[in-house]
């Protein structure tokens, strides 16, 4: 978490095409019903979100919006305009969309927002860290680079810490293209040596460098820049001769401001005398242009117009002309692209030639080398899959190759680092076992085939929209917003977390972006895109993400498994209750569920029935799959949460009832809870507790062992109310439950009370955090779960329902996430997650530097 | 949840004066059987007293008297009160009152041939017959008729049916013991006809059937004397079982053949007519109840005449609906299983002797059973529940571990008969009840079917046409829920009221499925209609309402049919 940086405010940006670049209604209709709709429906009308600051951008894309949000949801719609009632197509369009926090000062921002834009350019700098500094400091680092960038800056400005691939986002407000300029060159330039301190030692830089800090200090800040340059609207929608014109042109004149810009036209086949003897008779265009002087572009065969000179007015008034509704230019024309060149302000270059860093050298060890490439294209040709699936797997590598040996994209191919690793695993082991006995073909191609899925979509996601791909915007359909950030946090987050059940390490799926209601296994774990900006509901089931699979790796917790499940049916057979038969008959009996639900009742919300609970339910109700089209839970799938969750108030003997969650569901409550309850009591009454305790302490056990004493008496920042409580419950409970007993003999819990120290994996001080995080939103809501109101016959909101929930932070929206109120109760959500987001950043980028020594040091 | 029945079975009693000696022995043993039921009674909560035949010794009144004193009144108190449900066996048989012997002989020797004799003479005297069970039948007008369904008082509580509509159970009782009278009728004959004969002409006894004579009252422990009548009458029954027609003429081995008790005894299906075809409307009627048959005698100590397949309709109904038949008199050991007859379709429970003639029996020998019923999964747990006694002194009852569970396997049919649709008029549903009943709350009556209790509103849909489609129903509750302070209001709907319930009626029809259609369309309609309600309500309404809570409730036929008010 950053020391002195107030999150208040997220920013999206959106890059648009217009490709009929004079379709007003797209503009009108994206700023109305995209924008305005959406600010009227939050209630945000009297705020300053969610009304775009826009932009004419020289460049791939023609407009720019940027606009304050206070929830991540928005920026993950789809950036569509929505006709009201006239049947409208829009020409071919495209974006990129990025979000993230603001991080400079809000006030500032603020202003921004709130006053009319009067600066004639905006500069967007997209800035990305060096991963060599980046790495191991975390948010240390982030929070150093944004105290220069506010030192240097005299602009107004936003910036932003991003989800995207780069980490910072610029926007400053200028006059003068050359203002972009100085501050592209300065930041390009700024070295490590101007920021440095001892907090930000423990990069991954040190480590490598073995604190060579000569060599660090002149280490750049950042190790990609990506820049726009847009004009004001108000340049391109107001007269030529309103008072704002006026004084643009004279600002030009008296600065003396040129832009050198050549202009890429997309030429449709024999059309070139048409666009030439449009552009000669315009009047303020027809003395721009060198037609003599016309090039063909190779590769699309676009032409390249030169200017005559390099006055800004050109540009301005041939995108204003573009959008005059008589303009005739796409009559031949598919694309007008500028290209613009900034001059460098050489009184500010340096001569000094750098010692550069060779990542190339470490990097390296992380790839797939050419012997083990040539040993698995040998071993699949010999275990005799087919052409096109070994071809696809050694595509794998080569595309793995290439993203892990970037500087700038390797953070997040670290991602596969484990997914490669056990990859390469399957196929000697099946190529192994094929030397032993046969098997058929289809079986190895299928469990190859499951990997080329993950790859792909996992690849897409980081790969696409990345700085190799600045300008396609064909992605999967779940992404509408840059996240490579969020995904590789979450990834690290969980392999660090299944470190503490998965002996050998090799755990790490790759996160994805997938519907809400998969199953996560071994390869990936699927996240609805809005968990990830709502952790809650990523926290309240990661344990059961990470657990899910613990029977496929581990065969003594198979076994246990196995022997318990004949032991359920025999207790089936005791009970004789039909009801528990048609539940059993309709595997609405998990027993894997049962487990990693204790497991998690232990772990994650630390004994605390009503807090496991509320987010049982929250979690539930949020999960559209699992309701009716009327609007209803579905009956069946109520039952099916009932019982688990009524198999932890039997099993953990909890006197507490458990609360009928929704008004809405009293129907199906009143036909089932009492009967899921009868057999659940009998359940728990027949099962032998000895073997089911053996589970939950076989894999508990797993956990505590991670715990490990400090041999001296140094503390680390505990969260002293999470493993307090911890441990009395650890006490109260062992009466019951002498699995937990154990536990708290072997596991030195004990020590606790006596305010000895342990020693806390990063990892549970997350946790710590997490617990805390949820029963913080738990008491927001005022400890009961609230539904947002819909009419079902049209799906929309019950407004007037609203005023009931004013004592809650939000409610749970059954089509997915939460629902809030207002823009107040929307803020402090905001405000609220963006601390424990940036944990799950910070614990990311830090972590990350342990995970990549350990394969740097393992080469060696 | 599942309807479970349990049952409390206890067979050949054979309750008689005890001797001072002996009474004492089966005092301590019925203390302490007392005891062990109040301990299961404790666990389980029996609904039925059953008792398959042969609790007197020799029908005698003052048994029966005795068998109420020293075991039932305390047996019930302990079980706390459940149904009696009993069958008379040949035990039961009054053997004093038996009248008609000399003309039952006469019949016999009119119509030699005649494979109808038994029917056609116990047809022409039923009444004389039924009088031979007077003790049992006078003994049995206290526990019947009951609160249930049934015929069996009519019948002189030897026969009938009792039905248990919340149960989910047919219990068919028949009574096997009719003809149960043949040592008495045998006796008859030797003393009017061979023995005074016998006598007369003693000397001219055979030499081998003085040896025969002998032997018989050896075994019966009788002091032998070729001259003594005592000895020739007591012995007479044995004599003949041992002797063949050659010995003793053919109307004698006739009637012999006749009056034993395997493979002749009647159950009068034709002569009880009337009784037995309102029993087989009403298992057509019911025919996806659980039918129990209970009778003394197991099915092959019936004539051939009604248990064979398709000599009779009626007991090859009775016996095609029995899932499980429970019969006494064979009593047979700890060991011996349940069977399924029948093609496999219906499971025979037998009883063992729960008491007999301590002199001639060891008390280890004597047992009885609890059998618990799943109604809806249809699977039966038989414990068999022995005693252990020191010396015949210190009694210690304990379970056997020859429990079993089995399946019940018969096929029926779910289709709805006609009849049994046409008499669940929900209109006659007793509300009240059924509300007390899933709920236990008493109503009252706000307005036309709307009932009020505590903070809930019942309503009873008897036509969902005009509630769930119709806006002044709206309002309507809105007043109710205001002027009450109400917070949930309960929507009862009904299977029957809609028209998919037509296809309860179809051969083949699973009444389950054809439920849950029912219940999607009536969520559906339930869902909307709250919709409407909740997504109309003005500001001020919805603050008030914003607690309130809808059910919806749908009970089916085979829930609510015990709630009709005839």
């Amino acid at each position: 978490m950053y020391d002195n940086v107030n999150i208040k405010h997220g920013v999206q940006v959106v890059f648009t095409t217009v490709s009929n670049q004079k379709d007003k209604d797209f503009e009108n209709d994206i700023e109305n019903q995209y924008f305005k709709s959406y600010r009227k429906k939050t209630h945000n009308e009297n705020t300053i979100y969610y009304e775009p600051l826009k932009f004419y951008m020289l460049g791939d894309y023609d407009i720019c919006y940027i606009s304050l949000i206070n929830n991540f949801k928005f920026s993950h719609r789809l950036f569509e305009p929505k006709s009201q009632g006239e049947n409208k197509i829009y020409n071919t369009h495209s974006f990129q969309s990025f979000s993230g926090f603001v991080i400079n000062e809000n006030t500032e921002v603020e202003n921004i927002f709130n006053n009319s834009i009067e600066s004639y350019f905006i500069g967007i700098i997209n800035l990305k860290l060096n991963n060599g500094l980046l790495i191991g400091n975390g948010l240390d680092f982030i929070e150093s680079v944004r105290n220069y960038i506010q030192k240097i800056i005299d602009v107004p400005f936003i910036l932003t810490q991003t989800f995207s691939w780069f980490e910072l986002s610029l926007k400053i407000l200028i006059d003068n293209p050359n203002k972009l300029t100085q501050i592209l060159e300065e930041l390009r330039r700024v070295e490590f040596g101007a920021i440095s301190n001892s907090h930000l030692n423990s990069s991954l830089y040190h480590s490598l460098l073995k604190g060579n800090n000569e060599t660090i200090y002149k280490t750049s800040l950042f190790s990609d820049t990506h820049s726009y340059l847009g004009f004001n609207t108000k340049l391109i929608s107001e007269k030529l001769d309103s008072l704002y014109l006026e004084k643009f042109k004279s600002y030009v004149l008296e600065n003396n401001i040129s832009l050198r810009t050549s202009i890429e036209w997309q030429i449709k086949p024999g059309h070139f005398n048409h666009l030439k003897h449009i552009l000669q008779n315009h009047k303020w265009l027809k003395d721009r242009f060198k037609f003599d002087k016309n090039f063909l572009v190779l590769g699309k065969n676009d032409y390249s117009l030169k200017e005559k000179g390099h006055d800004i007015m050109s540009n301005l008034h041939l995108i204003r002309y573009i959008k005059r509704p008589e303009c005739e230019i796409f009559d031949h024309c598919r694309k007008v692209k500028t290209y613009v060149y900034l001059n460098c302000l050489k009184n500010n270059s340096s001569d000094e030639i750098r010692q550069t860093f060779k990542w190339f050298d470490h990097l390296s060890k992380l790839a797939i080398g050419s012997d083990k490439f040539n040993q698995m294209d040998l071993q699949l040709k010999s275990l005799k899959v087919s052409r096109q699936v070994r071809i696809k797997v050694l595509k794998i590598f080569s595309n793995y190759n290439n993203g892990i040996q970037d500087p700038i994209l390797f953070s997040y191919f670290l991602d596969f680092k484990i997914f490669i690793d056990c990859l390469v695993d399957l196929i000697e082991e099946e190529y192994n076992n094929s030397q032993n006995f046969f098997f058929p073909i289809k079986e190895i191609e299928d469990k190859i085939n499951k990997n080329l899925v993950v790859f792909q979509e996992g690849y897409n996601v980081r790969f696409l929209n990345s700085y190799l791909f600045e300008n396609i915007s064909d992605f999967d359909l779940d992404f509408n917003n840059s996240i490579q950030q969020l995904l590789t946090s979450y990834g690290i987050m969980v392999h660090e977390y299944g470190k503490l059940f998965y002996e050998n390490g090799k755990y790490g799926p790759i996160i994805q972006l997938n519907n809400i209601d998969t199953v996560s296994n071994t390869l990936s774990i699927n996240y609805s895109i809005h968990h990830l900006t709502s952790p809650e509901f990523a926290f309240t089931t990661i344990l059961k993400e990470i657990l899910n699979h613990l029977s496929d790796q581990n065969d003594e917790f198979k076994t246990f498994l196995n022997n318990f499940k004949k032991e359920i049916s025999h207790s089936i057979t005791e009970i004789n209750e039909s009801y528990l038969d048609n539940v059993f008959e309709r595997n609405q009996l998990d027993l894997n569920n049962f487990i990693i639900d204790s497991v998690r009742y232990i772990i994650t919300f630390n004994f605390d029935f009503k807090l496991f609970e509320y987010w049982f339910w929250a979690y539930n109700f949020q999960n559209s799959s699992l309701f009716n089209s009327s609007g209803m839970f579905n009956e069946e799938q109520l039952k099916m949460e009932l019982l688990r969750i009524s198999l932890i108030k039997y099993y953990f003997k909890i006197e507490s009832e458990i609360e009928c969650p929704s008004n809405e569901l009293m129907t199906y409550w009143d036909r089932h809870a009492e009967k899921i309850y009868f057999i659940t009591d009998k359940l728990i009454n027949d099962i032998n507790r000895q073997s089911f305790d053996n589970i939950i302490g076989f894999v508990c056990k797993k956990y505590f062992n991670s715990y490990n004493l400090y041999s001296d008496d140094s503390f680390l920042d505990l969260n002293e109310e999470y493993f307090e409580n911890l441990w009395m419950q650890f006490n109260t409970n062992s009466q019951n439950f002498p699995f937990l007993d154990s536990l708290t003999i072997n596991y030195k819990f004990k020590l606790l009370s006596s305010k000895r120290v342990l020693q806390v994996n990063p990892m549970h001080d997350m946790e710590a955090d997490i617990f805390s995080f949820l029963k913080k939103q738990y008491e927001f809501n005022k400890k009961r779960i609230t539904t947002l109101k819909r009419n079902w016959m049209d799906g929309r909101t019950l407004k007037n329902f609203e005023d009931t929930q004013e004592d809650i932070l939000y409610s749970i929206d059954q089509t997915g996430g939460v629902y809030f109120k207002d823009s107040e109760k929307t803020s402090r959500y905001f405000v609220f997650n963006a601390q424990y987001l940036l944990n799950i950043i910070d614990f990311s980028f830090k972590q990350k530097l342990n995970f990549i020594n350990k394969y740097l040091d393992d080469k060696q | 949840m599942d309807i479970n029945i349990n049952l409390f079975w206890l067979s050949d009693i054979h309750y008689k004066t005890f001797t001072h000696k002996n009474k004492k022995i089966v005092s301590k043993y019925l203390k302490s059987f007392i005891s062990y039921a109040r301990k299961l009674s404790n666990e389980v909560n029996y609904d039925y007293l059953v008792i398959s035949g042969d609790i007197a010794n020799w029908g005698d009144k003052k048994e029966y008297e005795l068998f109420k004193t020293d075991i039932l009144e305390e047996l019930l108190k302990v079980l706390n009160y459940p149904q009696v449900i009993a069958v008379p066996g040949n035990h039961d048989v009054d053997q004093k009152a038996i009248i008609f012997k000399e003309e039952f002989i006469k019949s016999i020797i009119k119509n030699p041939k005649n494979k109808n004799r038994k029917k056609d003479f116990l047809k022409d005297n039923a009444s004389d017959f039924t009088n031979n069970f007077r003790g049992y039948s006078e003994f049995f007008d206290k526990f019947y008729p009951n609160s249930l369904t049934s015929d069996i008082s009519k019948n002189k509580n030897l026969f009938g049916y009792l039905l248990n509509k919340k149960d989910k159970t047919l219990f068919i009782l028949l009574n096997s013991a009719l003809y149960s009278v043949g040592k008495s009728i045998i006796k008859e004959y030797i003393e009017n006809n061979i023995i005074a004969n016998e006598i007369n002409k003693k000397n001219s006894i055979c030499k081998a059937r003085q040896s025969v004579l002998k032997d018989i009252a050896l075994e019966n422990d009788l002091e032998y004397n070729s001259d003594s009548v005592e000895c020739f009458r007591k012995s007479s029954c044995e004599y003949f079982e041992k002797c063949n027609k050659k010995y003793i003429g053919q109307y004698a081995y006739d009637l012999w053949q006749l009056s034993s008790e395997y493979g002749t005894q009647l159950l009068g299906l034709e002569v009880f007519k009337e009784s037995f075809n309102e029993m087989q409307n009403i298992i057509e009627t019911y025919n996806d109840f659980l039918i129990v048959t209970i009778m003394h005698h197991p099915i092959n100590w019936l004539e051939l005449n009604e248990r064979v397949h398709g000599n009779n309709q009626i007991f090859d109904i009775i016996r095609n609906n029995t899932d499980l038949m429970l019969t006494g008199h064979e009593h047979v050991s700890t060991e011996s299983l349940s069977e399924y007859i029948n093609e496999g379709q219906l499971l025979h429970i037998q009883a063992g002797q729960f008491l007999g003639d301590p002199k001639r029996n060891l008390f280890e020998d004597f047992w009885f059973s609890t059998i618990s019923i799943n109604v809806i999964k249809r699977t039966v747990n038989q414990k068999k529940h022995i005693n252990k006694s020191e010396g015949n002194s210190n009694f210690r009852w304990y379970e056997s571990e020859n429990q079993s569970n089995r399946k019940l396997r018969k096929i029926y049919s779910q289709k709805l008969s006609r009849d049994r649709f046409n008499s669940l008029n929900i209109n006659n549903i007793y509300f009240f009840k059924l509300i007390n009943a899933l709920y236990g709350k008493s109503i009252v009556l706000l307005e036309d079917s709307i009932f009020i209790s505590d903070t809930n509103i019942y309503i009873n849909v008897l036509d969902h046409s005009k509630i769930f489609n119709v806006n002044s129903f709206i309002v309507k509750i809105k007043n109710m829920v205001a002027k009450n302070n109400i917070k949930g209001v309960y929507f009862f709907c009904y299977d029957l009221e809609s028209s998919i319930s037509e296809q309860y009626l179809k051969e083949g029809s699973d009444k389950l499925k054809v439920l849950e259609k029912i219940k999607n369309d009536f969520d559906f309609k339930f869902d909307c209609f709250r919709n409407l309600f909740f997504s109309n309500l003005s500001d001020e309404e919805t603050i008030q309402f914003s607690e309130l809570y809808f059910i919806n409730k749908i009970i089916p036929y085979w829930i609510f049919e015990s709630y009709i008010v005839d």
